[in-house]
């Protein structure tokens, strides 16, 4: 509504609309929201358990139909589509939170949690890790049962489940009214009861967090331009220093490569888009394996996921392989 | 014998003509978007307002009793540092609910929920069919029909047919409406309301994402699909929250007799 004629409400409904009174009404909607969810929480319980087959690829189009669907989800902004079950059923984290849908109608069945910033999901799609607002809620998505919840002081960056779903990796940093000046920590939990099974501390925040699929490392990058992995007990294994903030990352199937995305800074000449760079490691040592160079334009594959499972990468428009030692 | 001279469509005519039925089905669609656009805004302020009335301002009743309750702790125990602490911040919390919980008068006045009739949808798709800012050619026309759109979206909201009738027969009889002025200038301002109006389009759609997003229009597509399913949602977290105060009522009776604190009595920076 024009503001010749709005009413208080406007600062709230028109998109954009910040201000403290909105901010404190939205607050208030939210209380509302996680009271509703706790009535309906009980709804995942009714429902069949379903064998969930976690789904890799992160999909951000709204349209599930577009996936060979054939309904629409209705659940506002789809952040990623985290799993489906043989019978049809899908797994979905959105605007709207987490939720179930039903196959026939696609229609919200149950919702796990309405509120949720970051989720991860097992690889067998047992379990189901949430954070909102530092608060970590652990599900068991067999027995629909909350399994814990953990409260933690500091605001949560990444989250990210064990490939056997024995622990989950989080990087957090401290809540410093200038975020830069916060000290960040890796804290690994255990996630049949929540409880500290080891933490490092971070040179700056976390941009990106990914487990070796044989569980064995785990990878976090930095906005700082650090790539550090750790061994099981939280031992550092290898660090390397990348001139630019890490993210994302992705290990080979076989967990012997690590590849690594940098972003390099706008302020050297170049449009955007022509400042990311692509590095692969030995994930054992740190060894660097190849590098595409600083102006190196890349085309496909899309994805990191893709890069550490084929044998090439396209710079340029011209196809190289890893044999070629780039 | 007769001679006739066939006048034959020159290429600007044939453009001018495409031009001007893609214009008309843009219009058209814009009509819709922004009735799509308004139904929300209007179905969320009714809803906020009875959000607020319903379950807000319990909210904020059930902050004020646990203040007072941590409050009534902390003086039982004047050396705790940590009830004293827990104390200011609750509140904090109460009194930044009780502001965000109140509701305007305009707020109130709003209707219980926002079902638009039919002839009301019909003339507020004609009206930004018609008016719409983005049809403007300049600015003293774009200033005009803004200050008319807005008129339009609060006759909307309110339901006044009367106004959105009248405000449609005075642009009619404005000389905004009176299109003309050679061909190639006709063609230069239908291509100019194309663009405007896909950007328009575009930002609509923008808005409306960004509406989807907002705990207000979750909480909306919430009662929305209890509503299906034949509750309330309003009414049952009312309920709730009732359940609540009642407990931080027996709370405080049960440990301090019932004393309560209207207002905070330690000192806040």
């Amino acid at each position: 509504m024009n503001s010749q004629h709005g009413n208080s409400a406007d600062r709230q409904i028109q998109p954009g609309g910040g201000g403290e009174l909105a901010r404190a009404r939205d607050e208030l909607l939210e209380r509302g929201l996680e009271l509703w969810q706790r009535r309906r929480s009980s709804d995942l319980a009714r429902l069949e358990p379903h064998p969930w087959k976690r789904l890799r690829g992160s999909v951000r189009d709204p349209y599930l139909e577009r996936q060979g669907l054939r309904w629409q989800v209705g659940i506002g902004i789809l952040y990623e589509l985290l799993a489906v079950s043989d019978n049809g059923w899908v797994l979905l984290f959105g605007g709207g939170g987490l939720a179930v849908l039903e196959p026939e109608s696609g229609e919200a069945a149950a919702y796990i949690q309405f509120l949720a910033n970051s989720v991860s999901l097992s690889s067998d799609g047992r379990l189901l890790m949430v954070e909102y607002k530092r608060r970590l809620s652990c599900w068991n998505l067999e027995s629909a049962t909350l399994l814990w919840e953990r409260q933690l002081e500091d605001d949560v960056w990444e989250l990210e489940l064990s490939p056997d779903g024995s622990s989950v990796a989080v990087t957090s940093t401290t809540r410093a009214p200038d975020r830069s000046n916060g000290r960040s920590h890796l804290l690994v939990l255990g996630s049949t009861d929540g409880r500290l099974r080891w933490q490092v501390e971070l040179p700056n925040p976390s941009l990106a967090l990914a487990f070796s699929p044989s569980g064995a490392l785990l990878a976090v990058g930095t906005s700082g331009g650090h790539l550090l992995t750790y061994g099981q007990d939280g031992q550092l294994v290898w660090e390397a220093k990348i001139d630019g903030p890490v993210a994302p990352l992705a290990f080979s199937p076989d967990s012997t490569r690590l590849a690594a995305r940098v972003r390099w800074s706008s302020d050297a000449d170049g449009p955007e888009e022509d400042l990311q760079g692509l590095l692969m490691f030995a994930a054992a040592d740190g060894q660097l394996l190849w590098r595409t160079n600083r102006y190196e334009r890349l085309g496909g594959p899309p994805s990191l996921r893709t890069v550490v499972t084929l044998p090439y990468i396209l710079t340029d428009m011209i196809r190289r392989f890893w044999a070629r030692n780039l | 014998m007769t001679t006739s001279i066939l006048r034959m469509e020159t290429p600007e005519e044939r453009e001018l003509a495409a031009k001007r039925a893609r214009l008309a089905e843009l219009q058209a669609q814009l009509a819709q978007r922004e009735l799509d656009l308004q139904t929300l805004r209007a179905q969320l302020h009714a809803f906020e307002s009875r959000y607020l009335q319903l379950v807000a301002s319990r909210i904020a009743e059930l902050d004020r009793l646990r203040a007072q309750l941590a409050e009534a702790r902390a003086r039982a125990d004047p050396d705790n540092a940590f009830l004293r602490e827990e104390a200011r911040r609750a509140w904090e919390q109460a009194q930044a609910s009780a502001r965000a919980a109140r509701r305007e008068p305009e707020e109130a006045a709003l209707p219980r929920r926002f079902p638009p009739s039919e002839e009301l949808k019909r003339l507020y798709r004609e009206v930004a069919r018609r008016l719409h800012p983005d049809l403007a050619t300049n600015e003293a026309q774009r200033a005009r029909r803004t200050r008319l759109m807005a008129e339009a979206n609060y006759a909307f909201e309110v339901g006044d047919v009367a106004r959105l009738q009248a405000l449609l027969e005075e642009w009619e009889l404005s000389p905004e409406a009176v299109e003309g002025e050679g061909i190639g200038a006709e063609l230069v301002r239908v291509i100019r309301q194309i663009a405007q109006i896909e950007r328009r389009l575009a930002a609509i759609e923008r808005d409306m994402a960004e509406l989807e997003a907002t705990p207000l229009c979750r909480l909306f597509r919430e009662a929305e699909a209890a509503e299906r399913e034949g509750h309330d949602l309003l009414v049952e977290l009312a309920a709730e929250m009732d359940a609540e105060i009642a407990a931080t009522r027996q709370a405080l009776a049960r440990e301090f007799g019932g004393l309560g604190y209207e207002q905070p009595t330690w000192e806040f920076s």
